[in-house]
């Protein structure tokens, strides 16, 4: 068996993984600590071997041999923007996601094939509904693009995957004419209004950004009981007047929602899990991000290059084997601090710090 | 030394005293008075005596302002000891008396322009005098952590006989303050024209009195600030905006065959570590050109040996993780270009950020990390820095140039067209003489309005 083929096993091998973790609640009967450690080791050899931009890394740090995941050398998120760091043969890339961030114009680039979104899906598809309990009748409302208006947009591709378990669901963002996302307000407040005529649960997807237009359209009415809703992707600077608690307390005021019911995902387009900070109906405070057992997620000290101590602030690295078929280590651009159940986020290490996010002066 | 400054200041007050509206206005309203008893006529002579005075105050190492900031400013601000000692001690070299006067005729022709109308050679034979005048009360934004800019222009205020309010950043006035309090030690009156208060920046309740108290803002920070500060602001104030800018060296074939090497990477260096290299004339790229010697490959590996040694002296101190994040992000994306391109090589110190080296042979301008990383490019000519700076182009304050004395005119004379406004040799980068023309504009002339009188 070629290490090609290998790679294809070890994909398979993880979806059916990630079911069975999912059937036991997460428990990490499936991949436990050794488990992990064992697959991550066996990713790592194929990563080394098959991926052609990795392997020099690699190479240049002498960790070829290394068994422990946690040494394994970290691609940073960054590091995307200029290289392709995918192991997937040419002629099975069926596309790629790329990510929104606008330095320089440089967009990180994640490619995808047939195998490699299936193992995505498989991984994204768990975790979102071990968090997002909603009510069976709920009608969703995705406030991005659709995936066939925005199909390199990672988000927009994993709200299309969950949307199929809706029976009624709807995607109100549209791409604009300078290429960015707006919402179709008129269709959204109509729809909006339906299920409030019909007192059915709405279950919201969408980005921090589509949140603060949301705040805006005054005619919308609280939601209905049960109602719940899943915010992302406010982390790379797109929300520039609010703060992410302010936002929160806004919403909760606004529509009449519960806070239980108000998650954060916490993803990335160069990532193939995500992490969230509560299961809708938990109240458990602090919250903090969680990814599933596939992946782990350590905060590492910017000075020393080690795990920091509990409640220290570090930078996030995430080793995801749903990433099987790119680089399974990966290390972010973002603050977090390391708490017990997992990571509370502090933003992007690269923002200026005189400038808080509402702060019109440096001054 | 634990040492509590007296409330002389608003930003001396206990935190619990929230500033109202209505306190910054009675605050302009009493600078204005006080400018009119005790300053206004002031003699210039009597000003820098003043001045000359106070800076020799703060270099000498028993003064107790000098002491405090020595001692706190770790604490207080974003730098070490080391750091502060350093720049409070090439700051107040420079605010000499001779060095006020040379500013004074270079700016305004004339000693005692500032004092009553009179004439120069020029001015004589053409039948006029003339008599410079500066605002009655000036607010000044600082934008940033150093003090030398602040310092400097209150030293110009008070020259051109200006009240002066400085709306400090939120808990960042630790080393001005100072400065305001010793103004107010050596001359209670000048202090009683001079005021400070710390706000969190956009507070439109606050900033709005000031802005319709002032006759002039000079402000510094983001362009994108100025631009938003400029729409605030009444249409007669006058405003002087400093915008962010970035410095960077250029060293040439043939200048660097005329150059000790060891002195050019100890001065590069110097004007590294000078404030952690958060000025905006220390220099956050070097372009070599390729061809030299030392190659571009040694001359990275001096400069990181230098900054090494550096750090065992003047260690740069701790620094936010947020600034640390920063580093080693960049540091990461660079080693992992170096795993497979000998094009890039980065030196960087072990177990911590405190100084970072990459050499690359991309021309285009790569804005620093600050805290002593330093981006090295090999580069062919003059053309391909240019082309490579193009993005920044408007926002370079100063290039510290290593040429060779046939080469250096035509240089600069390309660097100057192309809009960079300072060129100096290495090591003197992040320490401008007191009559350089900040970001090419007479710092003291901008202030005044003149009065002609035609005889």
């Amino acid at each position: 068996m070629n290490e090609l083929s290998a790679l294809s096993t070890f994909s398979d091998e993880l979806i059916r993984l990630f079911d069975r973790e999912a059937q036991a609640q997460f428990d990490g009967s499936a991949i436990g600590e050794d488990a992990f450690a064992g697959l991550a080791r066996r990713l790592f050899r194929l990563q080394t071997s098959l991926n052609p931009r990795y392997r020099p890394v690699v190479e240049s740090t002498g960790l070829a041999s290394v068994d422990d995941w946690r040494r394994f050398p970290c691609v940073p998120t960054a590091a995307f923007r200029d290289s392709d760091w995918s192991c997937i043969p040419q002629q099975e890339r069926t596309g790629a996601f790329v990510s929104s961030g606008t330095t320089r114009g440089l967009r990180s680039r994640h490619c995808h094939s047939r195998r490699s979104l299936a193992l995505y899906r498989g991984s994204l598809y768990r975790w979102f509904f071990h968090h997002f309990r909603s009510p069976r009748n709920a009608q969703l409302m995705v406030l991005t693009p659709s995936p066939k208006d925005a199909p390199d947009s990672s988000l927009a591709y994993m709200f299309g995957a969950v949307s199929q378990a809706f029976e009624e669901a709807d995607f109100y963002g549209r791409i604009s004419t300078d290429r960015a996302w707006e919402l179709d307000r008129q269709r959204l407040v109509t729809d909006w209004n339906e299920a409030r005529r019909r007192d059915r649960p709405v279950a919201l997807l969408g980005t921090a950004f589509s949140f603060v237009w949301l705040l805006e359209l005054r005619e919308l009415p609280p939601l209905p009981a049960e109602s719940l809703l899943l915010e992302t992707g406010g982390y790379k600077g797109l929300v520039q007047e609010w703060r992410r608690s302010d936002l929160y307390d806004a919403l909760i005021s606004r529509f009449g929602l519960e806070r239980n019911r108000l998650l954060s995902e916490y993803g990335m387009c160069e990532l193939s899990s995500q992490a969230y900070d509560c299961r809708a109906g938990d109240s458990a405070e602090p919250r903090s991000f969680r990814f599933p057992p596939w992946a782990r997620c350590q905060v590492i000290s910017p000075e020393t290059e080690q795990e920091v101590e509990m409640g220290a602030t570090g930078l996030i690295r995430v080793f995801d084997l749903a990433n099987a078929w790119s680089v399974m280590a990966v290390q972010t651009g973002d603050l977090g601090r390391r708490l017990a159940g997992g990571v509370q986020l502090l933003g992007r290490a690269s923002e200026t710090e005189l400038r808080g996010c509402s702060l019109r002066f440096e001054a | 030394m634990e040492r509590e400054l007296p409330d002389f200041f608003l930003t001396d007050l206990p935190r619990e005293a929230a500033l109202t509206p209505a306190i910054i206005a009675d605050a302009c309203e009493t600078l204005r008075r006080n400018r009119l008893r005790y300053l206004r006529d002031r003699s210039t002579e009597s000003l820098v005596a003043t001045f000359g005075g106070l800076a020799e105050k703060w270099l000498d190492d028993r003064y107790p302002l000098r002491q405090l900031a020595l001692a706190q400013g770790e604490s207080r601000t974003q730098y070490p000891a080391a750091v502060i000692r350093r720049g409070l001690d090439e700051l107040f070299s420079s605010l000499t008396k001779d060095g006020l006067e040379r500013l004074i005729l270079q700016d305004l022709g004339h000693l005692r322009r500032l004092d009553d109308p009179v004439s120069d050679e020029l001015e004589r034979r053409a039948e006029r005098k003339s008599f410079a005048l500066g605002p009655e009360l000036i607010a000044h934004v600082p934008g940033g952590a150093i003090p030398n800019p602040t310092v400097t222009g209150l030293i110009l205020g008070f020259l051109v006989r200006s009240a002066q309010f400085v709306k400090c950043a939120e808990g960042a006035s630790f080393l001005i303050r100072l400065f305001a309090h010793s103004v107010y030690e050596t001359d209670p009156k000048l202090g009683a024209c001079l005021e400070l208060a710390d706000w969190r920046g956009g507070d439109r309740d606050l900033e709005t009195p000031l802005w319709q108290a002032a006759d002039c803002v000079v402000a510094m920070g983001s362009d994108e600030t100025m631009r938003e500060l400029e729409k605030q602001l009444p249409c007669q104030t006058r405003f002087l905006p400093y915008g962010h800018r970035v410095s960077f060296v250029y060293l040439t074939k043939a200048g660097l065959v005329e150059t000790s090497p060891r002195n050019l990477v100890a001065g590069i260096v110097d004007d590294v570590v000078r404030w952690n290299q958060s000025g905006c004339l220390s220099p956050q790229v070097i372009y070599v050109e390729n061809g030299t010697t030392p190659n571009p490959e040694q001359l990275t590996k001096w400069l990181a040996d230098e900054l090494a040694s550096r750090e065992a002296s003047e260690p740069r101190g701790k620094i936010s993780d947020r600034a640390a994040g920063r580093i080693a992000n960049s540091r990461h994306l660079y080693e992992i270009r170096a795993a497979s391109s000998t094009d890039t090589v980065v030196y960087a110190s072990r177990g911590s950020t405190a100084w970072t080296v990459v050499l690359d042979h991309e021309p285009r301008f790569q804005g620093s990390c600050a805290n002593r990383f330093l981006h090295v490019k090999a580069v062919e000519n003059l053309d391909e820095v240019l082309g490579g700076a193009e993005e920044v182009r408007g926002q370079v304050s100063c290039v510290g140039l290593v040429a060779a004395a046939t080469e250096a005119p035509a240089l600069v004379r390309r660097l100057a067209r192309w809009g960079v406004t300072r060129v100096c040799p290495v090591g003197r980068m992040q320490t401008p003489p007191i009559v350089w023309r900040h970001d090419g504009r007479p710092s003291l002339g901008d202030l005044v309005t003149w009065a002609d009188w035609e005889l």
